[in-house]
């Protein structure tokens, strides 16, 4: 399974940021860069989980909200969400989070495949990758939802900006 | 291929096309009663360079002909042969092979069998105009497509060759011949009996046989060709270079020298291959129309990659490093300036400074915009041929005036005007002109003229197609456009609207017997392309006095006039080309029509009104009634207005597409950045239009 698979690979970096009080991560490699002050232009019709489009140095980047994708409810009026720029089979996103905290590097070994979360589940298990447990500060482990981004975006909808591009 | 060498290749294709570009334009520009001995010259040495390239690139067939026709060119230019219009035809006919060639060997390819049969023809002609044999050409081609091929490593040559069919009454000794070749290097023969007819209708006295060749040999290829010089005619002999050493040989090359199968068989083989799409279809997993809209569609790629490249003038880039040099001294200028920013004279330095950088920014600007531009002299130059071509097929004498070659077009658009303009030519010379009797009866010149102007007015590019014909039958079109349905029976519709017709789709094609047919066979693509470049058509036309017709283009597809508003809390862009006006509306003009559709009565006309806010669905904090700023706005001959909530200004915006990271969006054309870095987005009038009416529709 992955953990014996990555057990032969180095040590991950992975970029962890907050959505909903849940500790989530994404690859390093993935992330392009992050946007802390951007106004979204919203465009019209546009599904809610991918409500407009921001100014990246001229270029126009598509953002998507997180909190809609996987069903989280409206971001808390106090916090100032931060967006992270990746890129993902070759176009630039922007994706909406809360806050970003930590660039970590993980054991590969300590990624665990996640368990099934049942049918229901908005984030389903198809865009984790993996779980992590880190040593929290008092003492309790926290854990670490690894996201999957190429498969997160490969997924329904989503997939239509892949066609639209041809 | 190293890179190196592709783009070498590249460059070669380039030029030679130029260089053929400019034979035609040579001769088609030549006065035949006083033949300018400097314009010999120039197709002399065209030709000779293209020949010369070819062979050092490698492209011995293109070379091979390219010897033809500058060795039908010597004796013209010594002043031994008259320049003919018959020769100065063949020669015409030359050029196009050249790019036939150019093409092929382009896509490494080699000709097609139809072509060569053209050639072939061509260069008979080519020979036989000259009443006398042509001296020869001792300083060869031959010998220099074959250095190339030493220069690559040349192992020798793949020969086919079919013997005359009087090869026997002519006393030819074939055997003769193998002999001769195998003194040249190693020879391995395949005979091909398969020309030799069923025995009842066999002429003992006729050659039918044939052979397929290898000869391994460094030896050049003239020496070769010296071998079967007496029994060479036409077509009958090929020799092509066998690939080099090193290269990977073809499987059919290896079952030959291997297998021993012969060359004809692997030739039958391989014509009874089917090409993929034809399996597909046989196979009932595709439609024959499927295959033939994919191949199109690869055939639209390959050109697009083709024609990526942009050659640019090296003034205009000189231009750009001064203007980048300047730049780097503003920005010292500046930082200077801010460390003193709290004296007066600091502050002066600063504006100063600020001042000269926007001057700057925006001459960097227009610069670089520049370079997208090239001159529509390259969409013109082809027109000289066709309408030549056209008036001689056509029996009309025709002239072609061009005005401005030298108006700059955005790249984009001159190959996008190619199809327009061939259109508007072509149909102003078959259709738009008369005959030669007609034009005599009614007191015209016999030489009818076209006239091809571009010139740049303000924003935007003028380019017009006049002729000096009959011009259009209005009352046809009208008769024409009620049959047709476009028009209501009874309207009265403008002059202008009348000759506006000609453009839809399928106007004329069906009738090919009224005087105005033709005049809208493909007329609809001039439209489609023009509208996608957000151009416009007009036309003027007066009976017995000519046609003119005018496109309308604006001066760049990177940078649009717009006028930005607001609608709830979002800011759009209007092209400014759609809109008509703006005004406040009056409570009193607006009216319900079944309740919800507001229409508004603007001096006499109904024009409905758009909710902007409402069709877009932005979210915004105000009351409907408040909304009192109309838009008009004016696409594809309709109106509307859109309301909206503030008028923001008038800007030239640079638009950004929104289809690189994200995806079309209806209603939307584009977007562009404001000056405080937030996205603005570009309305499609004429989408948005249609998306009201269809909202109207389902409302309905």
């Amino acid at each position: 399974m992955a953990s014996t698979e990555a057990s032969s690979q180095a040590l991950q970096q992975v970029l962890c940021f907050a959505l909903a009080g849940e500790a989530y991560a994404l690859p390093i490699l993935k992330v392009r860069e992050i946007q802390a002050q951007a106004t979204i232009t919203r465009i019209p019709k546009a599904p809610p989980y991918m409500p407009g489009v921001i100014n990246l140095r001229g270029a126009i980047v598509p953002i998507l909200e997180l909190r809609h994708r996987f069903s989280l409810g409206e971001a808390p009026e106090d916090t100032r969400p931060v967006i992270v720029i990746v890129e993902v089979q070759g176009r630039t996103l922007g994706i909406r989070v809360d806050s970003v905290s930590d660039v970590l590097d993980l054991d590969p070994n300590a990624i665990r495949p996640a368990p099934e979360l049942g049918t229901q589940s908005a984030l389903g298990r198809e865009f984790i990758s993996g779980l992590a447990s880190l040593p929290g500060a008092t003492g309790s482990d926290t854990m670490l939802i690894l996201l999957d981004l190429d498969r997160l975006l490969s997924d329904g909808e989503l997939s239509a900006l892949e066609s639209a591009a041809v | 291929m190293s890179d190196a060498m592709a783009q070498f290749r590249d460059a070669f294709f380039e030029e030679a096309t130029e260089l053929a570009d400019g034979m035609e334009a040579t001769l088609l520009s030549m006065d035949l009663s006083a033949v300018e001995v400097e314009d010999l010259h120039t197709l002399f040495r065209a030709a000779h360079s293209i020949k010369g390239n070819a062979a050092t690139f490698g492209f011995p067939e293109v070379a091979a002909f390219t010897h033809k026709l500058e060795s039908t060119l010597e004796p013209v230019r010594q002043g031994d042969r008259p320049l003919t219009p018959d020769l100065r035809e063949l020669l015409l006919q030359g050029v196009d092979l050249i790019r036939t060639h150019l093409y092929h060997a382009r896509r490494g390819e080699s000709l097609p069998v139809k072509e060569v049969q053209a050639q072939a023809a061509l260069i008979a002609r080519l020979q036989e105009d000259a009443g006398a044999p042509l001296p020869p050409m001792p300083s060869a081609p031959t010998t220099a497509a074959a250095k190339s091929v030493t220069m690559k490593g040349g192992r020798g040559y793949s020969i086919r060759f079919e013997a005359p069919l009087d090869a026997f009454r002519r006393g030819v000794n074939l055997e003769r011949l193998f002999r001769d070749l195998a003194k040249l290097g190693t020879l391995q023969t395949w005979p091909d009996l398969s020309r030799i007819p069923p025995v009842e209708q066999l002429d003992p006295e006729d050659c039918h046989l044939a052979w397929d060749v290898r000869l391994e040999t460094t030896h050049p290829q003239m020496d070769v060709e010296e071998v079967f010089e007496f029994v060479a005619e036409g077509d009958n002999l090929r020799i092509q270079p066998l690939a080099p050493e090193g290269s990977v040989p073809t499987l059919g090359e290896i079952l030959q020298t291997e297998a021993g199968v012969s060359p004809a068989d692997i030739r039958e083989a391989l014509s009874q291959q089917k090409r993929l799409g034809e399996l597909l279809v046989d196979m009932g997993k595709v439609q024959p129309e499927v295959v033939n809209k994919a191949l199109d569609q690869q055939q639209k790629k390959r050109n697009q990659a083709e024609a990526s490249t942009v050659r640019v003038a090296t003034e205009k880039i000189d231009r750009l490093v001064n203007l980048v040099g300047e730049l780097v001294i503003t920005q010292a200028m500046l930082a200077q300036a801010s460390q003193q920013s709290n004296t007066l004279q600091g502050e002066e330095q600063m504006s100063a400074a600020l001042l000269q950088l926007d001057r700057q920014t925006r001459e960097l600007q227009e610069r670089v915009m520049g370079i997208r531009m090239v001159p529509v002299e390259m969409v013109f130059s082809r027109f000289p041929r066709m309408v030549h071509e056209l008036g001689k097929q056509l029996g009309k004498d025709v002239e072609l005036l061009m005005e401005g070659q030298a108006t700059e077009l955005d790249k984009t658009f001159i190959e996008m005007l190619v199809d327009p303009l061939t259109h508007l030519v072509r149909n102003a010379v078959d259709h738009g002109m008369e005959t030669k009797e007609e034009r005599r009866q009614s007191g015209k010149a016999a030489m009818g003229s076209i006239a091809l102007r571009a010139s740049s007015r303000g924003g935007s590019i003028h380019i017009e197609v006049k002729d000096d014909g009959k011009g259009l039958n209005r009352d046809r079109i009208y008769q024409k456009a009620l049959d047709r349905g476009l028009l209501a029976p009874g309207s009265r519709p403008s002059d202008e609207e009348l000759n506006l017709l000609i453009f839809e789709p399928g106007f004329s094609t069906v009738e090919q017997v009224s005087d105005l047919s033709g005049r809208g066979v493909g007329m609809d693509v001039v439209k489609q392309n023009i509208r996608t470049l957000g151009g416009r058509i007009e036309v003027e036309s007066e009976p017995g006095r000519g046609t003119l017709i005018r496109l309308v283009l604006p001066l760049t597809l990177a940078i649009l006039d717009g006028l930005t508003v607001r609608a709830g809390d979002e800011t759009y862009v209007f092209p400014l080309a759609s809109v008509l006006e703006s005004f406040q509306r009056q409570a009193a003009d607006v009216q319900t029509v079944k309740g919800d559709r507001e229409v508004i009565s603007l001096r006499g006309e109904f024009i409905p009104v758009i909710r902007l806010q409402h069709l877009l669905g932005v979210v915004g904090h105000r009351d409907a009634a408040e909304r009192t700023l109309l838009v008009l706005v004016e696409s594809e001959g309709r109106r509307a207005a859109m309301s909206v909530d503030e008028l923001l200004g008038q800007q030239q915006v640079v638009i950004k597409s929104l289809e690189t990271h994200y995806k079309r969006v209806e209603g939307i054309s584009g977007a562009t950045i404001l000056g405080d870095g937030r996205v603005a987005l570009i309305l499609d009038v004429p989408g948005l239009m249609r998306q009201e009416a269809g909202m109207a529709a389902a409302g309905a």
